[in-house]
């Protein structure tokens, strides 16, 4: 018997979305500090989430460039103008470089992929600590924010569709390779160079990891891309002394959306 | 009879490549982010490379004379031992290790490189690379 995915049943029980749900709904202003395998914030103003960033995932800043959607001079100078005041969004809008629209559904975005790659990978702290805006003021922040429910509920549908492709393999740190040298349109498997990991793909890409994954998917169906195990999977414990900190074994909210395994 | 030693020229030390490639390897395995490493010789001599797009000569070469110059600028402001060099870039990081005495690491990463985490990450490679090339 499995334990059918389900987002909208009971609350969340990983340590960063059930810290969300819990912080929501106290109406907390301030920031959610997630450690763990990647390391990431969650911003939230008078209970709402409204920035979210972390290593595991690009942000607003690779999205915008690599994409080619902002140019590097218009960034530089809405950053210099914004971001001491925590008012990126504004300063890119006021720039003409994104529009006030556009500026919103890319923080929303990148908030939802964050937290989606801090989910996935595990967090094993979540400390609140104040709202410090030199800190955070270089984040793009959404206004009014989303709702605990909305970001909670939507990571777990993420989560649940990342658990269907756990069985290939595939998670952030996989490093696709081409089936054939032959030319490839798609632009992801023009990306997929045999050393880079999924998570690395959406960096080069320009897009979200939630995206990038599925992407993979679709090659991986199509047999335009196979799958390599990390060279060296850092969730996995070597014993070694002075290595960078372990995911932890339940630690990952993913383990709810997963199928139950009575052997595990 | 003269009381002066004759000190023979040591031969050459051959450095064992594979064990510093898989340091490489390992360190842009454990740390998300890093894209390309190499390590060198201080004066720019290229050892071993885990590179994909970049010229690992040229690369050699260039962190060499970063190295040195941050070597130079830290000693002028009279703030110790170099740690590393970092360099920002719109889309990714340059950092720069001192090997031991003879030698450095530059890393390339992403603009995502969680920067404080490879620096935790590759002390104990750095420390493992400085073993291997001057044991």
């Amino acid at each position: 018997m499995s334990e059918t995915p389900d987002a909208a049943r009971g609350r969340p029980t990983g340590v960063l979305l059930s810290g969300i749900d819990r912080r929501a709904k106290d109406g907390f202003t301030g920031v959610l500090r997630a450690e763990g395998p990647a390391s990431g914030v969650v911003v939230l103003r008078e209970g709402r989430v409204v920035a979210a960033a972390t290593p595991a995932a690009p942000g607003p800043e690779s999205l915008l460039l690599r994409s080619g959607r902002v140019s590097d001079a218009d960034w530089t100078a809405a950053f210099a103008e914004g971001a001491p005041h925590g008012r990126l969004a504004e300063a890119l809008v006021a720039r003409g470089a994104v529009g006030s629209a556009g500026v919103q559904i890319l923080a929303a975005t990148a908030l939802a992929d964050a937290v989606f790659a801090l989910a996935l990978r595990g967090v094993h702290t979540c400390a609140a600590e104040p709202l410090d805006a030199a800190a955070t003021g270089g984040l793009l922040f959404l206004s009014p924010g989303l709702t605990g429910d909305d970001i909670v509920g939507e990571t777990l549908r993420r989560l649940t569709e990342a658990a269907e492709w756990q069985p290939l393999g595939l998670t952030p740190a996989a490093i696709p390779a081409r089936a054939s040298d032959a030319h490839a349109a798609d632009p992801v498997l023009a990306a997929v160079n045999g050393r880079r990991t999924v998570r690395d793909l959406a960096f080069a890409l320009g897009k979200g990891l939630f995206v990038t994954m599925r992407g993979v998917a679709d090659l991986l169906e199509s047999g335009a891309v196979t799958l390599s195990p990390p060279a060296r999977d850092a969730a996995e414990p070597t014993g070694q002394p002075g290595e960078l900190p372990k995911r932890l074994r339940g630690a990952s909210d993913v383990v709810r959306v997963l199928p139950f395994r009575p052997d595990r | 009879m003269s009381d002066k030693t004759v000190t023979e020229p040591r031969p050459p030390r051959q450095v064992d490549k594979p064990a510093v490639l898989g340091e490489l390897t390992a360190l842009r395995a454990d740390v998300p982010g890093v894209t390309e490493t190499a390590v060198a010789s201080v004066d720019g001599m290229l050892i071993v490379a885990d590179t994909d797009e970049a010229r690992p000569d040229v690369l050699a070469a260039l962190a060499a004379t970063t190295l040195g110059l941050g070597k130079s600028t830290g000693h002028e402001v009279g703030m110790g031992e170099l740690r590393e060099v970092v360099v920002r870039c719109a889309t990714g990081h340059i950092v720069v290790y001192a090997v031991g005495r003879k030698a450095l690491m530059v890393v390339l990463g992403d603009e995502g490189l969680d920067v404080a985490r490879l620096h935790v990450g590759s002390r104990p490679t750095v420390q493992r690379l400085t073993e291997l090339l001057e044991p």
